[in-house]
């Protein structure tokens, strides 16, 4: 392989910008974890350096546990709430996709339209009376009202990206499997779901990170509550702090670290799944 | 088909200890449970709150003590965080820290406390804190607010004394003046809800004593904000801001940064209400910290403090054990020890007869002579003078202030007007 | 089957059959409704039931506290339209929202086409990229305002280079800008990884046949990538604007809404007005405004990119 002198400068400036980019993209993160583990001191003596000499796991241990953010329970809470609300957003998000994908008319139609408006909705609207439908179902200040509320929350989104997926597999399987006698159910679940890989994975990263990220629902819904999410914690814990950047740098850390390393292991599962499914439109 | 079932069953076990943790907040049936909603602050910690509930649990077998934390990182207010449990129906039996009495009275949510108790009698001018005709919380407490602290080390190397201490509004320009040719940031200001106190402060020395039932006259449309009276004093404060006496950069950082600047002698002069003086107590700080109140256009003094319908706590009227928390709300404020240290961790004064006391720094002391020599004492502008204000008013008492720190305002007259008309829109 | 040696046998196991075809054909139906029940029902009582109470709120007057509302009809709608602060909050918006459209889909565009180049650092690149977005909008508004405010980090690094302070958060001036970019820091990667996925669904013959004419980049730039990415435009500007209408979180954290509401966007503006003010019937018309206002931004991108999209595959 000849490298022409033609093609390389080319080459060195488009590695030169990309890298300029992946640099900018990424410090930030750089700076809020290496200050994490500095006293506050090295920290304004020089925010990039890394004193290897004089670093500290004092921080991380101090905001471990503070009382307004408890990062193992928060976890926790967190962790048990994105597999829950992932796991019923699956199940119910694809049998309804399955129902209005095979179903194009009537009243389907209409409730397939009625879905996709949904899409454009802002959470502000929803956010106020939401509180009166979960307190009149004995829902509010519950983990499960939360969960409730984002099945529905992501079910446009989710039916959109499903219901556009499973058009693409042929209603022949469903015939065939229908001569042999079974219902929509068995054919749903034997035959069509299996074969949603894909756009579930597309499905189940947004989901994912949504959730995981998601400031505003919890912070109205689970306000006046012993309850946090990483999110709302972090939030919490800082809004108190400002100043003390060994505190605030420690804090993030615990709230960065783990959806980095998760990510940094599964990146092409990320990614695919997040095009996978969107070009589908 | 086996590993949807694992995923089943391992999602139900994820359910499971969600949905049992609600179960134990309920806690056991037999025992009486009191919920007490207390408000943390830098000066009011959890533990604080803890030593009165154990007091109180050790004086009352069979009664157990459930701490609601709200903080301002939870709710914006108490009464918001009182909103939200009362929309999820799981409403604390005691509420504190808790400003709007009249909306959540005229609603039907407060219990009107006894105004006989005997325990009550001690209170100074009980009854000046009832809300049509029925009495809500007690003010058991002063809280002065528009205080002015100055750094007396830095003061004197700018070449001032005692008796420059300022008086009038040209005095207050007269010292800044001085202080900054000495080199030094003459007032430290910051962001978050901060600049909502300048406004407070600044005007409200001068408005409050001069009209000492404001918002009834606003309410009933008989004065205006947008008003020559008023504009003098806005631009006293917009004088201040340009010729530059006030802390660089002020509005990005935070309450507690501040707090921190001013104790690390990065300005002279420090408006704050009372509660600095506990930290300033806790603090290491080698400079002695001296107090005066807000300069007015005349000279006298008008010391402004926290206003309202008490101190602060509240009964719920639904509340199953309503004299039960009327009973803790008494064990916080009146009991000998537990009434004082409330004082004490927050840099209140007593206002009982006779009044708790507690060991005090020499701020505190300044501070308290301060209060008993005041001409005037009014309450601050965004707390009720006369009626109360409009819930949310202080939001443009806070933007306006912003408006004028940072001169990004059309005109000042415009800025009152914003006032008016929030005032004619939620009317 | 049953038996048909006797007249009513054979009458029985007649109807059994066409029972049991009835049976099928209901048998599917219910089995269908069975299947699409759940997702709806949930969505429907919680989200559609939801605007219809907000919408019915907002002809009240509520503060969330009282247990009774009086009517005022459309009070609050023509409060809201002639209310200065819900209009700055809208232009607020519309800034946020064009201004950040714009740059992110540029910088999405310019990136993916660099990136798309079979390279083993390309891998690294992409996922660099797209790191901002996995990260919540309150932990970066933390990480910034920790850079960014006056005695952060950034402003101790220039004084300790010899540059003045520079005041990004805490002006009118400064601070919407500063929260724009951050936004478009955050959001670029997502661009630039659907745009990139839309690139490769690109055929490469195009390319070649182009080369063999001596297109240079910017020819084959302007007539093969982006005509064939026109999906990909439509698809990401329509997110990206409705995505900013709705910008809350970094505002709430950075700014508040402040300084004197400069970065006070439309969302932000109802946060305050329901829960600061306790005005929820206000706030609810406001939200159906907002409500209303998405809704037909998206209709409107919508329509005109899809006309665009088949103009140019044509």
């Amino acid at each position: 392989m000849k490298i022409k002198m033609k093609k390389l400068i080319p080459t060195i400036v488009r590695h030169f910008f990309l890298l300029s980019v992946a640099f900018v993209s990424l410090v930030p993160f750089y700076i809020a974890i290496v200050n994490a583990f500095k006293h506050q001191e090295d920290i304004y003596a020089n925010p990039m350096s890394i004193p290897f000499s004089n670093l500290t796991l004092d921080n991380l241990i101090r905001n471990f546990n503070a009382p307004n953010f408890n990062v193992p329970r928060a976890y926790f809470f967190t962790i048990s709430l994105v597999l829950v609300t992932l796991f019923l957003v699956v199940v119910i998000a694809s049998m309804l996709s399955y129902i209005l994908s095979r179903n194009r008319k009537g009243f389907y139609r209409v409730a397939y339209m009625t879905l996709l408006a949904g899409m454009l909705i802002p959470i502000q609207v929803i956010l106020i009376p939401i509180i009166q439908i979960l307190k009149f179902l004995g829902l509010m200040l519950s983990a499960p009202g939360l969960v409730l509320l984002y099945i529905a929350w992501y079910m446009p989104f989710t039916t959109f990206v499903l219901t556009g997926y499973i058009s693409t597999i042929s209603p022949q399987l469903d015939e065939s499997a229908r001569m042999d006698g079974a219902g929509p159910i068995t054919i749903f679940f034997r035959i069509i779901f299996p074969l949603m890989k894909p756009a579930l994975s597309s499905v189940v990263i947004f989901v994912m990170v949504w959730t995981w990220n998601d400031f505003i629902t919890p912070f109205v819904i689970f306000g006046s509550s012993k309850f946090y999410t990483v999110t709302t914690g972090i939030y919490r814990a800082i809004g108190q702090y400002t100043q003390k950047w060994d505190d605030v740098f420690a804090i993030l850390f615990f709230a960065i670290t783990p959806l980095a390393v998760m990510y940094i292991w599964l990146q092409k599962f990320f990614i695919s799944g997040l095009t996978s499914g969107s070009i589908k439109n | 088909m086996s590993k949807k079932i694992l995923l089943l069953v391992l999602c139900f076990i994820m359910i499971l200890p969600m949905v049992f943790s609600q179960g134990a907040e309920d806690g056991a049936d037999d025992a009486i449970t009191l919920k007490w909603q207390v408000w943390i602050t830098p000066n009011l910690s959890l533990e604080f709150y803890k030593e009165i509930s154990s007091a109180f649990e050790a004086e009352n077998p069979g009664v157990t003590v459930e701490i609601v934390e709200a903080s301002a990182t939870t709710s914006s207010s108490s009464a918001d965080f009182i909103r939200n449990r009362l929309a999820s129906g799981d409403v604390p039996d005691l509420w504190m820290n808790f400003q709007d009495v009249p909306a959540f009275a005229d609603a039907g949510h407060l219990w009107a406390i006894p105004a006989d108790d005997p325990d009550l009698q001690v209170v100074n001018n009980l009854l000046a804190q009832e809300y049509n005709g029925k009495l809500y919380s007690f003010a058991s407490n002063a809280q002065p607010q528009g205080l002015m602290y100055y750094n007396k080390k830095l003061w004197a190397q700018s070449g001032l004394t005692e008796a420059d201490i300022p008086y009038t509004w040209d005095d207050l320009k007269a010292v800044s003046a001085k202080i900054k040719a000495a080199g030094f940031t003459p007032i430290v200001t910051g962001g978050e809800w901060v600049p909502l106190i300048l406004w407070d402060y600044f005007l409200g020395s001068e408005l409050s004593k001069e009209y000492p039932n404001w918002w009834t006259l606003i309410n009933s449309g008989e004065k205006k904000w947008n008003d020559p009276q008023v504009l003098e004093m806005v631009q006293y404060l917009d004088d201040l801001v340009k010729s530059g006496y006030f802390l660089e950069g002020a509005l990005s950082i935070g309450y507690a940064q501040l707090e921190q600047a001013f104790l690390n002698e990065q300005g002279v002069m420090y408006p704050m209400g009372s509660w600095f003086t506990a930290a300033e107590a806790g603090a290491e700080n080698d400079w002695d910290c001296g107090v005066f109140s807000m300069p007015t256009k005349d000279g006298k003094v008008n010391l402004t403090k926290s206003g309202g319908y008490g101190n602060g706590y509240v009964v719920y009227a639904e509340s199953e054990h309503p004299e039960l928390a009327f009973e803790l709300m008494k064990k916080a404020n009146l009991d000998p020890v537990y009434g004082a240290k409330s004082l004490q961790v927050d840099g209140l004064f007593s206002n009982i007869t006779p009044p708790l006391t507690y060991p005090m720094s020499p701020l505190q002391e300044e501070l308290l002579a301060l209060v008993g020599s005041a001409e005037y004492s009014r309450p601050v502008l965004s707390h009720p003078l006369g009626e109360a204000p409009p819930m949310g008013v202080a939001d443009y008492f806070q933007s306006n202030a912003e408006a004028i720190l940072t001169q990004s305002y059309s005109s000042l007259e415009d800025l009152l007007q914003k006032i008016d008309d929030f005032v004619a829109e939620v009317k | 089957m049953g038996s048909v040696h006797t007249l009513p046998d054979f009458l029985e196991t007649l109807k059994r059959i066409q029972y049991m075809k009835l049976n099928t054909h209901t048998n599917t139906k219910i089995q269908n409704l069975i299947l699409f029940s759940p997702g709806f029902i949930i969505y429907v009582g919680l989200i559609v039931f939801s605007i219809i109470l907000c919408f019915y709120y907002s002809f009240f007057d509520w503060d969330g506290i009282r247990k009774t509302m009086d009517f005022v009809g459309f009070t609050n709608y023509i409060r809201a339209f002639t209310n200065n602060e819900f209009r700055s909050s809208i232009v607020t918006t519309f800034y946020f929202a064009i201004f950040g459209t714009v740059v992110v889909n540029i910088a999405g565009i310019v990136l993916a086409v660099f990136l798309n180049q079979k390279s083993p650092l390309t891998y690294f690149y992409r996922a660099a990229f797209f790191f901002p977005q996995l990260i919540s909008l309150v932990a970066i508004g933390f990480i910034f305002k920790g850079l960014l405010s006056y005695i952060g980090i950034v402003n101790t690094m220039l004084v300790n280079a010899g540059f003045a302070k520079i005041d990004f958060i805490g002006t009118p001036d400064n601070a919407p800008l500063t929260v724009l970019l951050i936004s478009i820091w955050q959001t670029t990667g997502f661009a630039t990884v659907l745009y990139l996925a839309g690139l490769q669904a690109i055929p490469n013959d195009l390319y070649d046949a182009a080369k063999v004419d001596g297109a240079n980049a910017w020819v084959k730039f302007r007539y093969i990538t982006f005509p064939w990415l026109a999906p990909s435009f439509t698809a990401v500007t329509v997110f990206l604007f409705t995505g900013y209408m709705k910008i809350f979180d970094i505002i709430f954290v950075m700014t508040g809404g402040g300084p004197a509401e400069k970065t006070q966007s439309v969302a932000v503006y109802i946060m305050k007005i329901g829960f600061n003010q306790f005005r929820i019937s206000y706030a609810s018309a406001v939200a159906i405004y907002m409500t209303i206002l998405v809704m037909a931004i998206a209709l409107i991108l919508t329509g005109v990119l899809r006309k665009r999209e088949e103009l140019l595959i044509s």
